[in-house]
C-alpha cells in the first residue's frame, strides 16, 4: 500500500486519549500483546494529527470527546490525508450522537467504555488483517 | 195653716236679712260675672285641650322620629354586621392563600433541589466512567501481564495503587453528593472557596465535555454566614444555565469567569459568560418563577427563581443580573 513508509516495515498504531493513565496502561497493552508494533500517542485531536503527519501509523485507535480538538475533527483531517487509515473508535454509551458522526468517516470497530481489553484486541487483529500486514502474536 | 208660696216669701226674705240684698238684686250683679268666669273656664279648657292635641301630636311626631332614627340604626348595625362577617371571610380567604402560596414555595424549593440532583447525577455518571475505564483497564493488566508472564509484584503494587486511588475519588463524589442532598438544617460560617471546589467537583465533568473553560480568580479567603448547600445549589444553577446556553448558540472558546471578592464587608461573586447575554426583553423575567427558554419538558423554569429565593430570602443577600460585552454577568452578594 502507498503508505509513504517503506514497504515491509511492521504496522505502526497511534493511540490518542485524553486521560494520561488510560493512555498509558492502553499503550503498554498493546505493546505487550503486540510486541512487533510500533505504537505512538497523542493526547488530543490536536496531537494526534501531528504526530499523524509524522509517522504516518496504519491504524488510530481514538477516544471521541478530547479537549482542543475531538476525535471526530481529528480522524476528518486524517482520512483527507490518508483515506485509507483504519480506526478504532473508544467510546461510552453516552457518546452515541458522536458516534453517528463518525460512521461518516468510517471506522473499523468501535469499543465501549469501561475498555475490556479483549474485544479490543480482537479489533486490532481484525484491522491487521485486513491490512495484510498481520504480524506473529505474541 | 201655712201655704208654700208664703213659706218661700219667708226664705227669700229670711236671706234677704242676711246678706242684705234682695232677690232681685242678686241676679242683677253676680249674673254676668259667673257668665264671664264661666267662659273663661271653657276657654282654659278650650286651650288645655288644644296644648294636650298638640302634645300629643308632638309626641307621635317624635315617637315617629325615633323610630326613624331606630330603623336606620338598625339597618346600618346590619351593614357593619354584614361587613365585618365579609372582612372574616376575606380574611379566612387571605390566610387560605398565604397558605397555598407557602406551599407552593416549598414545592418549588423540592422541585429545585431535585433538578439539581438530577444535575449532578448525570454528570457523576460522566464522571465517572473515565476512572471507572482506567479501573477496568488496571485490573485487566494484571490478569494479561500474569499471562503474558510479566507478572511482578512491582506492578502488582503499582496497580492496587492506582485503582484504590480512583475507588477513593469514586467514593469522595458520592460523599460530596450525600452531603448535598441533605438540606442545611442552620446557618454556618463556610468558605466560599471550598464550596466553589466541591460544586466543580460535582458538575465539572459536563463543563469539560462540552470543552468550556472555567476560570476562576479568587481574593482572599472569603467566608460566608448560610447554608453552605443551598448556596452551591445556587451556583449549580448559575453554572448550569451558562452550560445550557452555551451548547445552544455554540459558542466557540466557551469561558466561564467566576470572581470571588469581598466587598465593604459581603462576599461578591461573578460568574460571567461569553455565550452573549439575555435578550433585553426577558432579562427582567429570568427570575420569574416557571419562566424559561427552553422547550417544554426541558427547563423547568424553576432554578434561577430558586437562586434568588434562597439569596435574598434566606440569606439576606442580592442576586442580580446583567449583560457585559460578551454575554452574561451574574452577581451573589451575601
Amino acid at each position: 500500500m502507498g503508505t509513504g513508509r517503506d514497504k515491509g516495515a511492521p504496522a505502526s498504531f497511534l493511540i490518542v486519549e485524553d486521560d494520561k493513565d488510560a493512555l498509558e496502561i492502553l499503550c503498554r497493552m498493546i505493546h505487550s500483546k503486540f510486541p512487533g508494533i510500533e505504537v505512538y500517542r497523542a493526547e488530543n485531536g490536536k496531537e494526534g494529527v501531528q504526530a499523524f503527519r509524522e509517522h504516518l501509523p496504519e491504524v488510530v485507535i481514538t477516544d471521541i470527546n478530547m479537549p482542543v480538538m475531538d476525535g471526530i475533527e481529528m480522524a476528518g483531517i486524517i482520512k483527507s490525508i490518508r483515506p485509507e487509515t483504519r480506526f478504532i473508535v473508544l467510546t461510552a454509551y453516552t457518546n452515541r450522537v458522536y458516534l453517528e458522526k463518525f460512521i461518516d468517516i468510517g471506522f473499523s470497530a468501535y469499543i465501549l467504555k469501561p475498555v475490556v481489553f479483549g474485544k479490543l484486541f480482537d479489533a486490532i487483529e481484525n484491522c491487521l488483517a485486513e491490512h495484510g500486514d498481520h504480524p506473529a502474536d505474541s | 195653716m201655712k201655704r208654700p208660696s208664703d213659706e218661700r216669701e219667708n226664705w227669700q226674705a229670711q236671706r234677704e236679712k242676711i246678706i242684705g240684698l234682695g232677690e232681685r238684686s242678686l241676679r242683677k250683679t253676680y249674673y254676668p260675672e259667673l257668665q264671664q268666669r264661666l267662659e273663661e273656664l271653657e276657654q282654659a279648657e278650650e286651650a288645655l285641650k288644644k296644648a294636650n292635641e298638640e302634645l300629643e301630636l308632638r309626641v307621635a311626631e317624635r315617637t315617629a322620629q325615633l323610630e326613624k332614627s331606630r330603623a336606620e340604626l338598625k339597618a346600618q348595625n346590619e351593614d357593619l354586621l354584614r361587613t365585618y362577617r365579609e372582612l372574616e371571610e376575606e380574611t379566612k380567604q387571605r390566610i387560605r392563600a398565604m397558605e397555598e402560596l407557602g406551599e407552593k414555595e416549598r414545592l418549588l424549593i423540592q422541585q429545585s433541589r431535585m433538578a439539581a440532583m438530577g444535575e449532578m447525577l448525570g454528570n457523576i455518571a460522566h464522571q465517572w466512567r473515565q476512572p471507572l475505564n482506567v479501573l477496568g483497564m488496571v485490573i485487566q493488566q494484571l490478569q494479561l501481564a500474569y499471562q503474558q508472564g510479566d507478572f511482578s509484584g512491582e506492578l502488582l503494587e503499582k496497580n492496587i495503587g492506582k485503582a484504590m486511588d480512583i475507588i477513593l475519588l469514586l467514593s469522595q463524589t458520592i460523599d460530596d453528593f450525600r452531603d448535598f442532598s441533605s438540606p442545611d438544617k442552620m446557618k454556618s460560617i463556610f468558605s466560599v472557596k471550598e464550596v466553589l471546589a466541591k460544586t466543580f467537583s460535582l458538575i465539572g465533568e459536563s463543563f469539560r465535555e462540552q470543552h468550556i473553560e472555567i476560570r476562576t480568580e479568587i481574593t482572599g479567603e472569603p467566608q460566608i454566614r448560610g447554608y453552605p448547600n443551598e448556596y452551591s445549589q445556587v451556583l449549580i444553577n448559575i453554572f448550569v444555565n451558562a452550560r445550557d446556553a452555551f451548547v445552544e448558540r455554540g459558542t466557540q472558546d466557551a469561558l466561564l469567569t467566576v470572581r470571588v471578592r469581598t466587598k465593604r464587608g459581603r462576599v461578591v461573586v461573578t460568574v460571567a459568560d461569553n455565550a452573549g447575554g439575555i435578550g433585553e426583553d426577558i432579562i427582567d423575567r429570568i427570575f420569574d418563577a416557571y419562566f424559561t427558554t427552553r422547550e417544554l419538558g426541558k427547563g423547568s423554569g424553576v432554578g434561577l427563581f430558586m437562586a434568588k429565593t434562597i439569596i435574598e430570602k434566606n440569606m439576606g443577600g442580592r442576586l442580580t443580573v446583567r449583560n457585559t460585552d460578551g454575554g452574561a454577568e451574574f452577581r451573589i452578594e451575601v
